[in-house]
C-alpha cells in the first residue's frame, strides 16, 4: 500500500533531542511509524508489528503504532535518522529536502527493526 | 537577575534549604518562555516551576555530556586539551578550500555573530539549521513579505487563530497557555477565541482545538490559493481542493474575514511539504489580503530557541539571512546552493564546522554519507549521532543554563538568556571556543 | 595620542569660527595645545569642520533588519570587497538603501559623519537595536523609543496624569537605553491594530483608552520639559503621506506654543516633506513645503528636518503601520507589516521615486522647499529620513542642490512638469553658503540633541573632525556644485575621538563608538515613582515577556554613555 511519509516533531523526540541522543530513550522516541488505524487494518499491521517502509531514497524497518486521530493516508515517522533514511538529499535548489509528503510503500515484515548502527555504521 | 533564598522548599517531601532563580528564559523552543523559576540545591538544578515537559527535560534531566575535547585518530576519538582541539579545528578550516559551517540554532546571538566573523576569515560559507526548517519562510518573505506581529499583539487581540501545519502541543507546548487558548488578553479572553488546526493528521493540537481541517499531504498550496481566490469573490468549481471540501475552506475563510483580529501560525507542515516556499507565500499573502476586511497577521512557529536569532544577526552583519559565502571578494548569498545539504550533495564543501547541531540525525541519510567523507569539527554540549564520526569534538556549555546571551523569540523579540549554574569544570562557552578558533586561524 | 590638524580653513559656527587655524587634539578631545610629537595632518587649502551629526536615520533595529531580509536585491546592489585596498574595512559591505551594519559605519565615516540617531525604536525590541549598534563601527549612536501608541502612556495622558506619565516615560527611556521620546502617528497605529483604520485629526479618540493625538502631543510636550530631557519631543505627525496633510502638521506644531526651553526647541517635526502636502487628492496634490518653513520662521520653539527625495529605488520603513499598508496597496509589491503589541507597529515597503512621476516630483519639491524656506539654518537639519526618501549616502548630493539654484533649475526642467504648477521650486533662489551647510549637518542637530561634545570644535569638544578637499576661499558652491558633491562624498580625513578612522575613502581604523542614552528617573518624586511602578506591574500582565526581563541589560552597552538629568 502506498502512503505519504510525513516526518515531524513529537514530545518524546523533543524531550530526548538535546540530551539523550545516543540512548534507548531517544531510539524509542524516534524509531517508529504511526499509521492511521484503518490504514493499518488494510495493511494487516498491528501495533507492535514491524513494518518495512520503502521510498526512492531508501528503506527502514520500524515498529508500528496506530494513530489516535484521523491520520488516513499518512505514515508518520518522528524526525530523526530513521525518517531521514527515507528522504532524498535533493532540494531542487530550495535548500530544503522533502521531509514531508514523500510517497512511501509500507508493508508488514518479519525482519527486526533497523538500528542506528544499521544506518550509520558502528 | 533575581535570586531569592527560599527558607524551605518542599521537594519530594523533604525540607531543604534551596535557592530559586526567577524568570529564567527557557532555552528550548522558539516560544522562549521567560517565566521559569529554577530551583537550585548545592549548585545544581533540582526542579523548575512553570516549565513544560520539554523545558523540564532540558533543565532537570540527567544528560550525557561530551566530557573532554577529543580528536579522532584512526577509528578512535582521543581526549586532548582544549588548546589541541582548537588548533586542530583551525587546521581543518585552514586546509579546506571551501569550509562550510552549519548549526547555530541552539547558540546565543553573540556566538552566532562570532561564527559569521570566523567564516569570513576562513573564506567559507555559513548557514543555520533553518535550512531544514523555516528557510522556505525566508524565501517567501523575500518574494512577497508578510504581515508580522509580536505574540503580545496576538494574545491581546486575536479572536480567530489558525495553526496551519504546526502542532504546538508537541513542539511548543505552552503556546496555547501563553498566547492563545488559555491566555486572557486585554480585548479577548482565551476561551472566546476560535482556534482551528489545519494539518495532514489529527494531532494532539487538533484534538483540543475548535476545529480540525484535514488537508492532504502536499495540498496546502492549492487550499490556500483557493481561499485567496474565494476572498476575491470567485467561486471554486470543485468539491474539494487539496483534499479539503470547498465548503470547509469557505467557512474557515469566512471566520477569518469576520474576525476582528485573526492570526495564522504556520509550521513545518507548510515549509517542508509540496510547494514549500510557495506554500508560505500563499499563506502570508492570504493573511495580508484579509486586512482589507479586518486585521490579520501571520507568525512562523520557529523550532529551536534561537534559530530566529541566527537569521537576525546574519542579516545585519552581511545583509542576508544565512547561506552566504565569503569565498570571493564580495558576500555571496545563495540559498539552495550554499545550503549544507546541497553543498554536500555536489561535493561543494571540503570540511564542516558544526556548532550545536546534529546533521547525522537531521539530514537525509544520503547527505550524512557524504558528510562522513569530509573532515568534521563538532562543537556541542552533548554527544549525538554526528559525534560518531566527527574528527574534532569540542564540548561547550549550555547557553541559557550555564552561560548567558541573547535569543530571538519566534516573533523576533530578543530576550536575555540567563546563566543559572556553572558549566562542568573547565567547559567553555561557544563564544569562547569560536573566539579561540579564530585566534588559532 | 596627539594630533595637529594644521592650517586648515576651520568652519565651526557654534564657536563663531570661520578662519584658517590649527585644530589640536589630545586623548580624544579638542585641546589648546599639543606637544611637538603630535601627529600632523596638513590641512592647508582644505575645509575643517566638526564631524557630521545625523539627527534621524533608520540604521538599526527590527525595521532596518526586516528591510534587509525583505530585499536581497538591495543587498546585492551594494556588495563591495573587504580588506585593505578594497576601500573597505575589515568586513565586506552590502546594501544600497539597506546597508549591512558595517557599511553603515564605513559609509557615514567616508562622508565625514561621526554621530547618528536612530529615531524609531520599538521598546520591546530595544535590545535588537542595541545589538545592531554594537556591530556598527566608528560612529556614535543614540536611539529614541516610540511612545505615541503606548497603552499605558495613552491611559495616563487621556486622564491628564502627566506626573505618572513622566515617571513611566523616564522608566521607559531608561529601560530601552533610549535618548528621548519619539511619537509616531499618535493613536493612529493603535487604531490600525484594532480595526485596520487610522486617526484623521488631532481630536479623534481611540477607545477604550479615550486618548487623542492632541492629548499625546500636549502631554509629551509637558512631560518632556518636566523631565528636562536633552532633546525635544520628536514628532512624526498624523496623516503622513497623504494630500492635504499640511493642515495636520501645522496644527500639531502649533501645540508647541506656550512651551519653552532656553537651549533648544521644544518640538521637532521630523521628515516634514512627507507631511507638507496640499490639495485633497493625488490629482490636486501640491507642495506646501514653504508653508511649513514659514511656520518655523514664525515659531522659534520648533525645528524640522526635511527628508529630501533624490529619485532613487529605495525602501520606506516607519512605525506608521497604516501608512505602509496603504502604500503597498499602491505599489502592489513586497510588504512587511509589523504589529508590536501594546506599543505600536510599523512596516516596510520598497519604493522608487521616479522623476517623471508627478507625485514623486512634488515630494522632491516639498522637501527642498522646506529646507530652503527656513531662514535660520539652526532650525532645520539635513535628512533623507534614511532610507525613506533616499539613502543617507545622498546627503552630499542634496547639499549641492541646496547650494546651487542653477543646478535646481536644471532639475526642474527635467522632472515632471507638475513641478511648475504644484510647487514653488521655480521661484526660490536662495543658496546655502558653506557655513550654513555646516550648520544644518553638524552644529544645529548637535544642539538639538544637546550632544555637548558634538557639532563644534571648541576646547573640550569631542575630537570628531572631518577634513574635505574644499578651499572655502576658492570655491563657489553655486557654480561648483558637482565638485562640491564629490568632495563631500568622500572626506580626505575623518577623525573620530582623536583617531584617524578614514582617509580618502579607505577605512583606517574601526573603533566602536559610544551609545548615548539618558536616565531621567532622578527627576521623579518617590511617591509618583512608586505609583507608576505599580501601574507598570499591572500593565505587564498583558505582555508575553516578564517585566524583569524587559529592560535592556548593561551587557548590551559595552560603550554606553549615560546622561543623567533631573538629579
Amino acid at each position: 500500500m502506498s502512503l505519504v511519509l510525513v516526518s515531524g516533531r513529537t514530545l518524546g523526540q523533543g524531550k530526548t533531542r538535546d540530551k539523550e541522543k545516543l540512548t534507548e530513550g531517544y531510539f524509542d522516541a524516534a524509531a517508529f511509524v504511526e499509521l492511521d488505524a484503518d490504514d493499518a487494518d488494510d495493511l494487516g499491521i498491528e501495533e507492535g508489528d514491524v513494518a518495512l517502509l520503502e521510498t526512492g531514497a531508501g528503506e527502514v524497518r520500524l515498529r508500528a503504532k496506530t494513530a489516535r486521530g484521523d491520520s488516513s493516508g499518512v505514515a508518520f515517522v518522528p524526525m530523526g535518522p530513521w525518517a531521514n533514511a527515507l528522504v532524498d538529499d535533493g532540494t531542487e535548489a530550495t535548500g530544503m529536502p522533502e521531509f514531508k509528503s514523500v510517497p512511501v510503500k509500507v508493508e508488514k515484515t518479519d525482519g527486526s527493526p533497523t538500528t542506528l548502527d544499521d544506518l550509520l555504521g558502528e | 537577575m533575581t535570586i531569592c533564598l527560599v527558607s524551605s522548599v518542599s521537594v519530594a517531601g523533604e525540607r531543604t534549604g534551596a535557592e530559586v532563580v526567577k524568570n529564567v528564559t527557557c532555552p528550548y523552543c522558539g516560544l522562549l518562555c521567560d517565566d521559569i523559576d529554577v530551583y537550585l540545591e548545592d549548585g545544581e538544578i533540582s526542579r523548575i516551576k512553570r516549565g513544560c515537559g520539554l523545558s523540564n527535560a532540558k533543565f532537570v534531566s540527567e544528560a550525557d555530556r561530551i566530557e573532554s575535547p577529543a580528536v579522532r585518530e584512526g577509528e578512535e576519538l582521543h581526549e586532548v586539551s582544549y588548546g589541541e582541539a582548537i588548533e586542530r579545528a583551525a587546521e581543518v578550516l585552514r586546509e579546506a578550500k571551501r569550509p562550510d559551517c552549519y548549526g547555530w540554532s541552539s547558540c546565543s546571538v553573540e556566538a552566532q555573530g562570532l561564527g559569521i566573523e570566523l567564516m569570513k576569515e576562513a573564506r567559507g560559507s555559513i548557514g543555520s539549521t533553518s535550512a531544514v526548517c523555516h528557510l522556505p519562510s525566508v524565501l517567501a518573505m523575500q518574494d512577497c513579505g508578510a504581515p508580522k506581529a509580536t505574540l503580545e499583539q496576538v494574545r491581546n487581540r486575536a479572536d480567530v487563530v489558525i495553526y496551519w501545519g504546526s502542532n504546538p502541543v508537541e513542539a511548543h507546548p505552552r503556546h496555547f497557555e501563553r498566547v492563545t487558548r488559555r491566555a486572557d488578553g486585554y480585548f479577548v479572553k482565551g476561551k472566546d477565541r476560535y482556534i482551528a488546526v489545519v494539518d495532514v493528521r489529527e494531532t494532539l493540537s487538533a484534538k483540543i482545538s475548535d476545529e480540525f481541517v484535514k488537508v492532504e499531504p502536499g495540498g496546502d498550496y492549492e487550499a490556500l490559493q483557493a481561499m485567496r481566490s474565494m476572498l476575491q469573490g470567485n467561486e471554486i468549481e470543485a468539491d474539494e481542493v487539496g483534499g479539503v471540501p470547498v465548503e470547509t475552506l469557505g467557512e474557515l475563510l469566512g471566520r477569518m474575514k469576520d474576525a476582528d483580529f485573526a492570526c495564522i501560525f504556520w509550521g513545518l507542515g507548510v515549509t517542508m511539504s509540496g510547494a514549500k516556499h510557495r506554500n508560505v507565500e500563499a499563506l502570508t499573502s492570504l493573511a495580508k489580503e484579509l486586512n482589507d476586511y479586518g486585521r490579520c497577521v501571520s507568525v512562523p512557529m520557529r523550532g529551536h530557541f534561537n534559530v530566529a536569532g541566527f537569521g537576525q544577526v546574519c542579516t545585519w552583519k552581511t545583509g542576508f539571512p544565512g547561506f552566504v559565502d565569503f569565498t570571493g571578494d564580495e558576500i555571496n548569498y545563495a540559498p539552495g546552493e550554499n545550503t549544507s545539504v546541497d553543498l554536500l550533495r555536489r561535493g561543494g564543501s571540503d570540511a564542516m564546522l558544526l556548532v550545536g547541531s546534529d546533521p547525522a540525525a537531521h539530514f537525509p541519510l544520503r547527505a550524512v554519507k557524504r558528510l562522513r567523507e569530509v573532515p568534521v569539527v563538532q562543537v556541542d554540549p552533548h554527544p549525538n549521532a554526528t559525534t560518531r564520526f566527527a574528527d574534532v569534538v569540542i564540548p561547550s556549555a549550555l547557553v541559557g543554563i550555564e552561560a548567558e546571551g541573547t535569543a530571538y523569540r519566534m516573533d523576533t523579540v530578543p530576550i536575555r538568556l540567563k546563566k543559572v549554574v556553572d558549566p562542568p569544570e573547565g567547559v567553555r562557552t561557544d563564544e569562547r571556543i569560536i573566539r579561540d578558533v579564530m585566534g588559532a586561524l | 595620542m596627539e594630533l595637529r590638524i594644521r592650517n586648515g580653513h576651520v568652519i565651526d559656527p557654534a564657536s563663531g569660527v570661520n578662519e584658517v587655524k590649527d585644530v589640536l587634539v589630545r586623548d580624544g578631545k579638542v585641546v589648546d595645545e599639543v606637544s611637538r610629537d603630535a601627529e600632523e595632518i596638513d590641512a592647508s587649502g582644505k575645509l575643517v569642520v566638526p564631524g557630521g551629526v545625523c539627527p534621524h536615520s533608520h540604521i538599526a533595529g527590527p525595521k532596518s533588519n526586516v528591510g534587509r531580509l525583505l530585499r536581497p536585491e538591495d543587498g546585492r546592489k551594494g556588495t563591495t570587497s573587504a580588506g585593505p585596498g578594497g576601500g573597505g574595512g575589515n568586513f565586506p559591505e552590502s546594501g544600497f538603501s539597506l546597508p549591512n551594519t558595517y557599511a553603515i559605519g564605513y559609509r557615514y565615516a567616508r562622508m565625514g559623519y561621526t554621530t547618528v540617531v536612530e529615531p524609531s525604536m520599538a521598546p520591546i525590541e530595544a535590545r535588537h537595536t542595541h545589538e545592531e549598534f554594537n556591530d556598527i563601527p566608528i560612529i556614535d549612536k543614540a536611539a529614541l523609543p516610540e511612545v505615541g501608541n503606548n497603552w499605558l502612556l495613552m491611559r495616563y495622558l487621556a486622564s491628564g496624569d502627566t506626573e505618572r506619565a513622566a515617571a513611566y516615560a523616564a522608566w521607559l527611556i531608561r529601560a530601552t537605553r533610549g535618548y528621548g521620546l519619539k511619537i509616531v502617528n499618535p493613536c493612529g497605529v493603535e487604531q490600525w491594530s484594532q480595526s485596520g483604520g487610522n486617526v484623521m485629526d488631532l481630536d479623534q479618540s481611540v477607545e477604550p483608552f479615550g486618548c487623542t493625538p492632541r492629548k499625546i502631543i500636549e502631554g509629551c510636550l509637558e512631560l518632556n520639559e518636566a523631565l528636562g530631557l536633552p532633546h525635544s519631543i520628536h514628532l512624526h505627525a498624523n496623516n503622513l503621506g497623504v494630500p492635504g496633510n499640511v493642515e495636520t502638521l501645522l496644527e500639531s506644531m502649533e501645540l508647541a506654543s506656550g512651551h519653552e526651553n532656553d537651549d533648544r526647541a521644544v518640538l521637532h517635526a521630523t521628515h516634514v516633506q512627507f507631511n507638507s502636502y496640499g490639495g485633497d487628492s493625488w490629482g490636486t496634490m501640491s507642495s506646501e513645503g514653504l508653508s511649513t518653513a514659514e511656520f518655523v520662521n514664525r515659531n522659534p520653539n520648533v525645528t524640522i528636518d526635511p527628508a529630501v527625495v533624490t529619485f532613487k529605488d529605495t525602501t520606506t520603513m516607519t512605525g506608521d503601520a497604516p501608512f505602509e499598508y496603504n502604500l503597498q496597496k499602491m505599489t502592489k509589491g513586497k510588504y512587511v507589516g509589523s504589529d508590536v503589541g501594546l506599543e505600536g507597529g510599523g512596516g516596510v515597503v520598497p519604493f522608487e521615486y521616479k522623476p517623471d512621476n508627478p507625485v514623486a516630483t512634488i515630494q522632491w519639491a516639498t522637501g527642498m522647499e522646506a529646507a530652503l524656506g527656513v531662514e535660520d539654518p539652526w532650525r532645520v537639519f539635513l535628512t533623507t529620513d534614511h532610507p525613506n526618501a533616499a539613502p543617507f549616502t545622498d546627503y552630499p548630493l542634496i547639499m549641492s542642490w541646496l547650494a546651487s539654484a542653477e543646478e535646481r533649475e536644471r532639475i526642474v526642467s527635467r522632472v515632471h512638469p507638475v513641478v511648475n504648477r504644484a510647487t514653488a521650486m521655480g521661484t526660490i533662489d536662495r543658496e546655502y553658503t558653506l557655513e550654513e551647510l555646516v550648520v544644518i549637518t553638524r552644529s544645529a542637530p548637535a544642539r538639538a540633541y544637546d550632544f555637548e561634545g558634538k557639532g563644534h570644535l571648541g576646547t573640550g569638544a569631542d575630537a570628531d573632525v572631518a577634513i574635505y578637499d574644499i578651499d572655502p576661499d576658492d570655491t563657489d558652491p553655486s557654480r561648483q556644485h558637482q565638485e562640491l558633491r564629490q568632495k563631500l562624498q568622500v572626506a580626505n580625513y575623518t577623525v573620530k575621538a582623536g583617531e584617524i578612522v578614514q582617509r580618502d575613502g579607505e577605512i583606517k581604523s574601526e573603533p566602536l563608538g559610544s551609545t548615548h542614552w539618558v536616565d531621567a528617573t532622578g527627576a521623579i518624586d518617590g511617591h509618583v515613582w512608586e505609583d507608576a511602578m505599580s501601574d507598570i506591574g499591572d500593565h505587564f500582565q498583558n505582555y508575553a515577556i516578564q517585566l524583569e526581563n524587559y529592560s535592556v541589560q548593561e551587557q548590551y552597552l559595552p560603550t554606553g554613555e549615560v546622561r543623567e538629568v533631573g538629579v
